[in-house]
């Protein structure tokens, strides 16, 4: 017969010794507790009744440097205050989720109901809270036994306002405007949380390091975006308000859209595959907001700490990841532009919680992992977007260095095109009344099977002869410009982009008439060596120079067909060996610093 | 049952006449001689019956054939398109009494049937195909048509010519064909996405707000 067992519930004996074991899980430093400080006077705001707007819910720290027989402390004030049953209900349990909030239905930042206390209790050898509110003044807090309870004689101590400032010795510090006339006239209390006697600080304080590691904290920069935090050192106003990091995004990646997470998602390991749920009929889809940043953070940079993803809990950072703790990420020297935020409000159900009790990272499970490698996923993406602005913005530097050389080839051209056409074509024609290419000239002519040079076309500005229904506009030499760089003369002052279908050396309608070539620089060849040699590699310009002699040639055959030259093949074949060959050895001895 | 063929047939005749003695380009003045000694009371001096006509009378019809797209020209040199040889065979036919073809259905002409095996080699009637428009950028346009950015405005309107008749001939034939049809859809789109590089080659004006 089966033994029927029915257990008498008891409440748990926990040795205090359980605490430290927590404690030490957290790993404490002052930079990652004080913000644990900010968000419990944040709560304290949050539980306020009538609600105090955000830009008044002040928030001071306080720093004072230790001195002979006199140690080191840090201050946390804020100005509502609590009673001792609030400390008795709240302050004193450990990992109550429901203390931070006071059993309001308001969301607060607090979490578990444990980070303020275990820095106070693991990071300073004494440590209480001073708190004053309706006229009843407390002190609760750590001894030097780690050990918490009432100060004697401070526990609902009656006591006026002043009295109360002075006991807390805030009395003579510089309090934000009004703050001083409400707690005298009734209106509001205080909480100094007080920690003495830093670990690992012993005379002076680096305020200033300090607070530049708290703002950037994932849990307190949230905070510091909306609620005025003025520090103190020794009294003395150091930051009238801690400045949140103003992150200057990258032009043209300001308003990258949030991307919604889908309900569910694959999770792959060792072979299996299952589905992971992130949405359902209690939760809602979360979403993904990515933020480009101008410069890259940087591994080791004053700023780097922002390079990561926060995720967002109900009200607050519930964890937090560098870009590069990312999973399975690719785009890594991309990625060191991105930051963002993440909510997923899933990961808070009480049935597979995600979030650890110091809230920096989440807990670590198929849910975490899935979403983690979502999150690179996306990241990628837009590293990739990143990496093709960079390689846009390289090719714009190497086509500005480009375009200096151009000029020189543009000249150069210039300089002896007319006399090469004249050498390699003239005296052959067959006798056709051939016109000029000027604007409003009197046309050239050339003799039939004349050993003279042909005449060319009228470069004034009347009207060009020749053969042709329309006359032309014409120009003495042609000019060479580089796609995506040069401005388009017949544009509105932009370059003219081409594709890579487009031919290495292009012309449109228009640019005929006027006499300009482009030279297409996003052709796969021209992308290619531009990207792995640069603007100043010689292969680059044997690339660019070569453009110039496709457009030569162009040039002559237009030419011969202009005057009539009959173009058998073998004609043709010989004029552009010709041509070639002429250019080659001009070049030779008028480019050979840029080409050799 | 001969035909009464206009002077403007009769000089294409002529011209197609040197073509088949294997002048692929044939000088002004040998198409001048050529249309006298062919049609000499149509073609001679006004009062002078035993000179030949140089001006206008050969000159006009050469340059519409051009604009046709029948007749290429450059310097005073013309030659046949393979359009303007379809076209002389058909003249040449019916000079001599010939039928019309009365089912002409299911079937293109050879130089339309060139066109087509043209076309289906262009990248950009591929693109097209596959649904990538996007792709196709101005430079194809000449390739469809088979000219160049440089081509002179006659010339480019003669292309135009040949390829619309070569559209038109395919939609007449009743062809269902899917190449066929594509083709003739690609020739829509061409004359659509580029009406206003069209336009500006044809030397006419660009309609309001057509420019893209």
């Amino acid at each position: 017969m089966e033994l029927t067992v029915s257990i008498v519930e008891e409440r748990n004996v926990i040795d205090d010794h359980l605490l430290d074991i927590i404690g030490n899980e957290f790993k404490f430093s002052h930079e990652k507790g004080l913000p644990e400080w900010i968000k419990n006077s944040t709560d304290a705001y949050i539980r306020q009744d009538p609600p105090v707007p955000d830009d008044e819910q002040y928030i001071l720290f306080h720093f004072r440097d230790g001195r002979k027989g006199e140690p080191a402390t840090f201050e946390c004030i804020d100005f509502c205050g609590m009673t001792s049953q609030e400390i008795d209900k709240a302050l004193k349990r450990w990992g109550d989720p429901k203390a931070a909030s006071r059993g309001q239905n308001r969301r607060v930042f607090g979490g578990h109901g444990n980070g303020g206390k275990f820095y106070m209790r693991q990071m300073f050898e004494r440590s209480h809270f001073i708190t004053y509110r309706n006229g009843k003044f407390n002190i609760f807090g750590f001894n030097e036994n780690r050990k918490y309870g009432f100060a004697r004689g401070f526990k609902d101590k009656p006591c006026s306002p002043s009295e109360a400032l002075k006991l807390a010795g805030i009395d003579k510090i510089p309090l934000p405007a009004g703050v001083m006339d409400r707690i005298l006239g009734g209106a509001t209390g205080f909480t100094v949380v007080r920690g003495i006697q830093p670990n690992r600080i012993k005379g002076i304080i680096p305020v200033a390091r300090l607070c530049e590691k708290v703002r950037f904290h994932p849990q307190a920069r949230k905070i510091v975006q909306r609620k005025p935090i003025r520090i103190l050192h020794n009294g003395r106003v150091l930051f009238e308000q801690l400045e949140p990091e103003r992150v200057e995004l990258r032009p043209g990646f300001e308003n990258l859209p949030p991307v919604p997470i889908p309900s569910q998602l694959p999770y792959e390991e060792d072979g299996q595959i299952e589905q992971i749920e992130l949405a359902n009929r209690k939760y809602s889809p979360g979403y993904l907001k990515l933020m480009a940043s101008k410069e890259p953070f940087g591994r080791n940079s004053r700023i780097s700490e922002l390079n990561c993803i926060d995720i967002l809990g109900e009200i607050g950072v519930i964890a937090s990841y560098r870009i590069h703790e990312l999973p399975q990420l690719k785009q890594y020297s991309q990625a060191e532009f991105i930051f963002g935020e993440c909510y997923c409000p899933i990961l808070e159900d009480p049935e597979e919680d995600c979030v650890k009790n110091d809230r920096e990272k989440l807990i670590d499970g198929p849910k975490t992992r899935t979403l983690l490698r979502w999150i690179a996923a996306q990241v990628d993406e837009v590293g990739k977007e990143i990496e093709k602005e960079e390689a846009k913005e390289r090719k714009l530097q190497n086509l500005k260095l480009t375009d200096v050389f151009n000029n020189i080839l543009n000249t150069w051209k210039n300089q002896f095109m007319d006399k090469l056409l004249g050498e390699v074509l003239g005296g052959h024609g067959l006798g056709a009344s051939v016109g000029g290419a000027g604007q409003d000239g009197v046309g050239g002519g050339i003799g039939a099977k004349s050993n003279q040079k042909g005449g060319r076309g009228g470069e004034g500005e009347t009207k060009g002869g020749g053969e042709g229904d329309d006359p032309k506009r014409g120009q003495r030499h042609p000019v060479v410009l580089l796609s995506s760089l040069n401005p388009d003369p017949f544009g509105n002052g932009e370059t003219l982009h081409l594709s890579a279908r487009h031919s290495p050396v292009y012309q449109r309608p228009i640019d005929v008439e006027n006499g300009v070539y482009w030279i297409n620089t996003s052709r796969p060849l021209a992308t290619a060596i531009l990207e792995r040699h640069g603007a100043e590699s010689a292969r680059w310009r044997e690339y660019h120079f070569q453009r110039f002699v496709d457009i030569i040639v162009m040039e002559a055959l237009h030419t011969m067909e202009k005057r009539g030259m009959e173009l058998t093949f073998d004609i043709v074949e010989n004029k552009i060996n010709d041509v070639i060959k002429s250019v080659h050895d001009n070049a030779l001895q008028s480019l050979s610093p840029f080409l050799l | 049952m001969s035909l009464n063929l206009s002077k403007e047939q009769k000089v294409l005749l002529s011209l197609f006449r040197l073509w088949k003695e294997g002048r692929r380009k044939v000088r002004y003045e040998d198409i001048v001689v050529q249309v006298y000694k062919d049609y000499s009371s149509d073609f001679h001096l006004k009062g002078y019956p035993e000179y030949p006509d140089t001006g206008d009378a050969v000159h006009k019809p050469l340059y519409d054939y051009r604009k046709r797209g029948m007749v290429s020209a450059s310097n005073k040199m013309f030659s046949l398109t393979p359009h303007g040889v379809a076209e002389a065979e058909r003249v040449q036919a019916a000079e001599k009494g010939a039928p019309p073809n009365k089912d002409s259905r299911h079937r293109l002409e050879r130089d339309a049937q060139i066109e087509i095996e043209r076309v289906k080699q262009l990248e950009s009637f591929k693109l097209f195909l596959s649904g990538k428009q996007d792709d196709i950028i101005d430079a194809d346009l000449f390739e469809y048509l088979g000219v160049s950015v440089r081509s002179s405005k006659n010339d480019f309107i003669g292309r135009l010519e040949t390829m619309k008749s070569v559209i038109h001939s395919i939609q007449e034939s009743g062809h269902k064909d899917p190449v066929l049809l594509g083709a003739s859809q690609f020739h829509e789109f061409m004359m659509t996405r580029f009406a206003t590089d069209i336009d500006f080659k044809a030397g006419r004006p660009t309609q309001p707000g057509k420019r893209e």
